[in-house]
């Protein structure tokens, strides 16, 4: 006679309310992808940027060779090409001395270099190094330091990511009192509780944080559509890049520690403090 | 065993009014105290299992004060003693079978020993019609005997009954094959009690203390 089908000690260990806490997990995933897209955003990173200095002096160079150098590979690049009134303004930004004395040196048949300006972000993003790879051009970055209202962006961003992960967990990690103490009577290992309950934060952080993540990139996507998102956003949240990938796995270990530590800290709760 | 020296218990809020209760456990035995009072059964039974440690007096258990106990003790002690009682409801998002086999999976029993216990339980027990149907489909004499069941799967050496007896005559006779069939096993019984039942007529050869007085 098998009376047993399948043996575990699950359903005991469980969360009273973890529908809600999956929620929770979803809209804290949603808030932090918003919320870094948009810290990181272009909005706040105007002042970076790199101008490229092309010489015309050089064989096949060009301001239409270059222009059509730079549209023949489709990229949303947004470069600029500075206009010869501004460059004794950028020049005079530009670090690199011995550059300024060799372009304005004004010697016999030479012709002013041509200066295009890129985003920062989206020079490197686009890797306009191996775009210009046949060109001879000379690099210079302006501005890239990191701004006050940026780092106070980045302290806001942390500090709310912390304040909703505790709030939500102090509502949604419900454990069963009753349980747990029935649990605690009959001589349970503690260690053997802990595992089931960190299988079952395990689950509820992913399903939480699929969710999230699912939600923001449809809305995305769709938005593209009408190519109102920048290919970096879109990027970002369809996992093209490394760093994406760092950010969310970042993202879901944060979520799932400060879980770890609250039904740690449940537990310690009911386990120990109720043995004398 | 279980030696209770002048042990005070104090009555709800009221903490000048308290019960004054003594008396020895004995190996293989059984012992019923008469409470005639739910909580004070409850709060005997929390005594006896360490699950609380609000008295005073003196509280032996196994030849050592348990207020001398250490965490790991306590722990420890606890393995050998079983409660079956209101409190300590049955799981009604598990099997019946799943219950009963709980107490042995907290303490890591392989599956083939667990299996074996139960077999045992059911066949001695005659549990063959209650043990596959649901939890809510269970009269009150069918949950009182699964929990005593479940109590006794651990093969504990000491067992505290709280209000087995009923007028079901049925589960008072396996409550008595219980009793009977643990003793041989050198198990020590404690039952608490708040009904006047006449137990003699029930269970032979039964010390009664009757816990009347407040001091």
């Amino acid at each position: 006679m098998s009376l047993f089908n399948q043996s575990n000690i699950w359903p005991i260990a469980r969360l009273n309310n973890y529908k809600f806490g999956i929620l929770c997990v979803s809209i804290i995933t949603m808030f932090s992808i918003i919320g870094f897209i948009y810290i990181n955003g272009d909005a706040l990173n105007e002042g970076s940027k790199v101008v490229v200095a092309v010489s015309q002096n050089e064989n096949g160079q060009n301001i239409d060779n270059i222009i059509q150098i730079l549209e023949k590979h489709k990229g949303n690049y947004g470069y600029q090409v500075i206009p010869e009134d501004s460059i004794s303004k950028i020049l005079f930004e530009l670090d690199n001395t011995a550059s300024k004395i060799k372009y304005l040196s004004n010697k016999d048949n030479y012709v002013f270099p041509i200066f295009i300006e890129f985003n920062y972000k989206v020079y490197y993003q686009f890797n306009i190094d191996v775009i210009l790879k046949d060109i001879i051009f000379t690099k210079y970055i302006i501005d890239n330091s990191l701004s006050f209202i940026n780092i106070f962006f980045y302290i806001f961003y942390i500090a709310f990511l912390i304040l909703a992960l505790a709030l939500c967990n102090m509502l949604s990690l419900k454990l069963d009192k009753k349980y747990i103490q029935f649990m605690n009577y009959s001589g349970a290992n503690k260690n053997l509780l802990i595992s089931i309950l960190f299988k079952r934060i395990v689950i509820n952080s992913l399903l939480g944080f699929i969710i999230g993540w699912l939600i923001i990139f449809i809305i995305l996507n769709i938005l593209n559509l009408t190519n109102v998102i920048s290919s970096n956003t879109i990027d970002f949240i369809n996992l093209k890049n490394m760093n994406s990938i760092f950010y969310f796995l970042l993202l879901f270990i944060i979520i799932l520690y400060s879980q770890y530590i609250t039904v740690l800290m449940i537990l310690k709760k009911y386990m120990e403090n109720n043995v004398k | 065993m279980l030696n209770f020296d002048l042990v005070n218990i104090p009555i709800g809020s009221q903490i000048k009014k308290s019960y004054s209760l003594s008396f020895k456990l004995k190996k293989a035995s059984t012992l019923l105290i008469e409470t005639k009072n739910f909580s004070i059964s409850n709060k005997v039974a929390d005594l006896c299992s360490l699950r609380n440690f609000q008295y005073n007096g003196k509280i032996i258990l196994f030849e050592k004060d348990i207020k001398l106990l250490n965490n790991q003790e306590i722990k420890n002690y606890r393995k050998n003693i079983s409660i079956a009682g209101n409190y300590d409801a049955l799981f009604n998002n598990m099997t019946i079978i799943n219950n009963i086999a709980l107490p042995l999976r907290l303490r890591s029993f392989s599956e083939k020993t667990i299996e074996k216990r139960i077999e045992e339980l059911v066949l001695w027990l005659d549990l063959k019609n209650i043990i596959y149907r649901d939890i809510e489909q269970l009269n009150e004499y069918e949950l009182s005997l699964l929990k005593i069941v479940r109590a006794i799967i651990t093969n504990p050496k000491i067992l505290i009954l709280i209000n087995p007896l009923s007028l079901n005559s049925k589960l008072n006779e396996t409550i008595l094959k219980i009793i009977t069939g643990l003793i041989s096993y050198r198990t020590s019984i404690l039952i608490l009690e708040n009904f006047n039942y006449n137990y003699h007529d029930i269970i032979e050869n039964l010390k009664i203390i009757r816990l009347n007085s407040v001091v």
